[in-house]
């Protein structure tokens, strides 16, 4: 068993019911359900919604650059709808992967710094504990080296191989708790942890 | 022109859907009916290429919303398409006014977008 008190893998180790938290839900949507099969489906709306929004972003980004300024400013009305629907999708996000974590059996405990799931349980160390705890508290979301090195480790002195070290152990960490879930890494983009939909 | 209806409960799209009322001109735009020919020119060409760049996000929303499961459709049905269709609106019918002004100073139809 965890040593320290633990806790569900919620952000920032705040155990505040996922119910509680408002951001619109859609049609059918009830984050209080208890089939993660649920959970993975939201998740899955979501986080292709996300990437659609981050198309019609991408293509109105570079429509307006085109356009005169007095358009420019018109137009930029479109950015800030498209920016602020993002932010409210990947807060639903969140939410789910904090929900379907919650449905798994995922718990952290952060002054041990153990992690369980389903009745399997390891120690990490400090800086691989900080590496999960941040992407678990940014799910779905791609972090460049220099990223993780500023923001999970607030440590930019570090040098990039580290990441990539640390990355290989989470990833044997997540293969020997059986959590069903990738560290992937995209070209360009970064590193993310994404919850495997089968 | 028929007004687009936001969906209730929605007030980031009511809020967008509010926006696209065409009475509201872009900063700098002045009165069409006190306008130069110049200045109409200038704002019709703004208003032609602005109207243009709607038209083709809303095809590529169109096209992208292919890809989407069905709860993603219907969301994006709900908020993106009314978004840039009250834009597009706005915007095309602002631009009649300009085209109504060039026509009116020099008689130009043959150069309507």
């Amino acid at each position: 068993m965890p040593r320290g008190k633990s806790k569900p893998a919620v952000r920032g180790g705040r155990a505040r019911p996922v119910e509680d938290l408002g951001s619109r839900a859609l049609e059918g949507e009830d984050l209080t359900t208890k089939r993660w099969e649920d959970a993975r489906h939201w998740i899955s709306i979501y986080a292709d919604l996300l990437e659609f929004k981050r198309g019609i972003l991408a293509r109105v980004r570079r429509d307006v650059a085109n356009l005169q300024p007095p358009a420019q400013k018109a137009a930029a009305m479109d950015l800030k709808i498209i920016e602020t629907q993002m932010h409210g999708y990947q807060e639903r996000l969140d939410l789910w992967y904090r929900r379907i974590w919650e449905l798994q059996g995922l718990w952290i405990d952060p002054v041990g710094r153990v992690v369980r799931h389903q009745a399997r349980e390891v120690s990490l160390t400090k800086r691989e504990f900080q590496l999960l705890q941040f992407l678990l508290d940014h799910p779905h979301r791609f972090f460049t080296t220099t990223q993780i090195l500023g923001q999970a480790w607030a440590d930019p002195a570090l040098f990039p191989e580290e990441v990539r070290n640390y990355v290989r152990r989470l990833r044997q960490i997540l293969v020997d708790l059986a959590i069903p879930a990738d560290l992937v890494n995209k070209p360009g983009r970064g590193y993310s942890l994404i919850f495997r939909s089968n | 022109m028929k007004k687009v209806q936001a969906p209730s409960g929605r007030p980031d799209v009511v809020a967008a859907v509010r926006g696209g009322d065409w009475s509201q001109p872009m900063d700098g735009e002045g009165i069409p009916g006190d306008a130069t020919l110049k200045h109409a020119l200038y704002w019709r060409k703004i208003y032609t290429e602005i109207l243009a760049m709607e038209e083709k996000v809303l095809a590529r929303i169109r096209q992208l919303m292919d890809t989407q499961s069905a709860e993603g459709r219907h969301e994006v049905e709900l908020t993106n398409v009314p978004v840039v269709v009250a834009q597009a609106e706005r915007f095309r019918q602002r631009l009649g006014y300009w085209d109504a002004r060039v026509e009116q100073l020099n008689g130009n139809s043959h150069h309507k977008p």
